[in-house]
């Protein structure tokens, strides 16, 4: 037997192995010496680690006492959270729907085709497809410069007839990989191969028949709950628009492409032309996939060529399937439990918290908020992009900020926890945890502490945006938005009004 | 006749119920996976006991938040990447550098552990911290659970022949340094 590999002496010594090389070990001198050399080593680790262990009955004591200082958890009230609903989903349902109507309204020499679709599609009660998407960035000289890789698998199924008024259920998943490339690599805009290595870009999210949906940015490590998605929402999104374009039968058969295989089964070929359609503007001709058996579409492809000049992008759904039963927990909606729930607050017992939280810090400062200036939503994630002054709002250093501001430096002192001002900014931690969950995760959010202070009662300190539906009840499309003065009062305002507010938010 | 184990669920109930001992039981059952993660993340050794305590202090003022309360140790060890995290952050704004050093072994009660070369010991812990993330947590997390591999797989979420071939790579590359420099001590000689 060959000498062992490092790995191979190093199970061995941790005893991880299954007894196969003790034999070759006792007979070679020169492993079985490495052997003792890792034994040592890890004799070594173990005492290192055993040693900060060993405080670990103190630091339990410690931690215990430390519990009565704190604000004792409890369950909170059940409250829809209110969200800007955005993710992916809509988006790719809107497209899987974009299937269905585009059939049933499409005219031209193959109609009786079309008619029998139009029946097919119309009985539909549920759909998986994926898509793969391929978007090329190109420099100046229109040379790609970079790729980025989109793959989404998207499920729907219809609420029943009692439920009509909600979008029905919904799980869509994305990934993508972003990498620069050179002009050696072959890009194939239809390849469907799944790119290797961790994704750049990881959302899912997940909405069951009016009960609230949740939306997971993997990548950015958060999550957020969202209202139930109502059948009229489904309109608010822009691929509606482009459904409403194709039920108005804009689009016009330009060219058969014959037949093809598309997993063992025959396919007829379609290009469709929506020509100066006002939402398929910068869209190309669609090309179209059906099987004569069904009825029903099997593959779709378009591209986008609007900015041509900068990118390419160019999508394929396929793996289509037509009424399929999932799984009793393909619309489960459940927490991640290691990342970090950015839900914004809604209810006044949250609002009040921050409030509460600023509020003694103003006190505490002589009259100014945390000297912080959130920038956009990329440069806030990015460690490399450092602004003086901070454009992060950490809940951490603000507390930290506070505690100097009044008189508490230096190592921590037991006799703190008794002094009303240290148990007052020890009260104030929640409210800093939700600014900080709010500023560093959520999609829309913004602080002024750099601009706006106690005294400027009509300047907005700090937003978010909320959702679709204000705290009265009202609806709107375009999205409403808490707002907080410099004097600490807040309303929720719809986008019209925010954007006079906050300029340079909606710019 | 052993006491029947709480389950993590059950003590999440009973804290958020008013027992802190509940809670304290939790910290007995996760603290030294925390411990790890924090140590892994952060790099920063004289803070571990620290760090730990503002995890689990974290998870106390946010328990209520824990939708699946039998996923803790998940829910947990995700705070204390969190907390590792923004000690990194915080660090590097304050112009500290990250320090490798071990625990002062000369202060430790433990005979034992002084009689190691701390010179050597050094040189193995500024080794651990330039290895991969995945290596150095799964050195940490293998010592501090007292080297019971398959519940450290188990805590991790991944299998335990996985498990097992990521912290035998971690020890041989932990392992090269050390006999690097001792060889070259030896020539030296």
């Amino acid at each position: 037997m060959a000498c062992l590999t490092p790995e191979q002496l190093s199970a061995l010594a941790l005893g991880l192995d299954d007894g196969e090389f003790a034999p070759h070990v006792s007979a070679c001198p020169d492993c079985q010496a490495k052997v003792d050399n890792l034994r040592r080593l890890s004799q070594q680790l173990a005492a290192v680690h055993a040693m900060l262990d060993r405080r670990h009955t103190a630091s339990r004591a410690q931690l215990l006492s430390q519990l009565s200082h704190v604000e004792r958890p409890s369950r909170p009230a059940a409250t829809w959270r209110r969200f800007a609903y955005g993710g992916i989903g809509l988006s790719s349902a809107a497209a899987a729907l974009l299937l269905l109507a585009f059939f049933a309204t499409t005219p031209g020499n193959q109609l009786s085709a079309m008619e029998r679709m139009v029946m097919a599609v119309r009985e539909v009660t549920s759909y998986s497809f994926k898509n793969f998407g391929t978007d090329t960035y190109l420099d100046p000289d229109g040379k790609p410069k970079a790729i980025r890789r989109e793959i989404s698998s998207i499920c729907w199924r219809a609420p029943d007839q009692a439920n009509h008024k909600w979008f029905g259920d919904l799980h869509a998943e994305t990934k993508a990989w972003k990498r620069p490339i050179s002009a050696d690599d072959n890009v194939a805009a239809n390849d469907s191969a799944t790119p290797t290595g961790e994704p750049t870009f990881h959302i899912a999210e997940t909405h069951s028949t009016g009960k609230p949906g949740i939306v997971i940015f993997y990548t950015g490590g958060y999550y957020f709950w969202c209202p139930p998605v109502r059948a009229v929402e489904g309109l608010v999104d822009n691929h509606m628009a482009k459904l409403r374009a194709v039920q108005q039968g804009q689009g016009q058969i330009v060219r058969e492409l014959g037949n093809k295989t598309i997993d063992g089964r025959e396919a007829s070929g379609y290009v469709v032309d929506f020509e100066d359609a006002v939402p398929f503007q910068g869209y190309g001709p669609v090309e179209v996939w059906l099987d004569p058996q069904t009825d029903l579409p099997m593959e779709l492809s378009f591209k986008w060529n609007e900015h041509t000049d900068k990118m390419i992008d160019e999508s394929r759904i396929t793996d289509i399937r037509w009424n399929i039963d999932f799984p009793p927990d393909q619309f489960a909606t459940v927490a991640p439990a290691d990342l970090i729930d950015s839900t914004p607050p809604a209810d006044e017992h949250d609002i009040s918290q921050i409030v509460s939280a600023l509020k003694l810090f103003a006190e505490l400062s002589g009259g100014r908020y945390p000297r912080i200036r959130t920038t956009d939503r990329d440069q806030k994630h990015d460690p490399a992009f450092k602004t003086d002054p901070p454009n992060t709002f950490d809940g951490e250093l603000v507390r930290s900020e506070m505690l100097r501001l009044a008189g508490f430096t230096g190592p921590p002192q037991s006799d703190w926890s008794r002094d009303p001002k240290y148990q007052q900014i020890e009260a104030a931690t929640p409210g800093l945890d939700w600014l900080t969950r709010v500023l560093i995760d959520s999609y829309r959010a913004g602080f002024f502490g750099v601009e706006v202070g106690p005294q400027d009662k009509d300047k907005v300190l700090l937003w978010w945006m909320a959702g679709t539906e204000d705290d009265k009840g009202n609806y709107d499309a375009d999205g409403f938005y808490r707002v907080f003065y410099g004097d600490l009062r807040t309303e929720t305002v719809p986008e019209e009004k925010f954007s006079e507010l906050v300029p340079q938010a909606t710019e | 006749m052993e006491p029947i184990a709480n389950s993590d669920a059950e003590l999440v109930t009973e804290t958020l119920a008013g027992d802190r001992e509940a809670f304290g039981q939790l910290y007995d059952r996760h603290a030294r996976m925390v411990r790890a993660v924090v140590v892994a993340a952060s790099g920063d050794w004289a803070a571990v006991e620290d760090l730990t305590q503002e995890c689990f202090l974290r998870a106390y003022r946010k328990l209520a938040e824990l939708r699946d309360a039998e996923r803790f140790g998940p829910w947990i060890v995700g705070i204390a990447r969190n907390v590792a995290r923004e000690r990194r952050r915080s660090l590097r704004r304050d112009h500290h550098e990250f320090s490798p050093r071990p625990p002062d072994l000369a202060s430790s009660a433990d005979g034992d552990a002084t009689a190691y070369d701390t010179t050597q010991l050094e040189t193995v812990m500024r080794r651990l911290a330039e290895l991969p993330d995945d290596e150095r947590l799964a050195i940490h997390a293998f010592y501090f659970e007292e080297q019971n591999a398959c519940q450290v797989a188990e805590r991790l979420e991944i299998s335990r022949s996985s498990f097992y071939a990521l912290v035998a790579r971690a020890l041989a590359h932990l392992a090269t340094r050390p006999q690097t420099v001792a060889r070259q001590n030896e020539a030296n000689i």
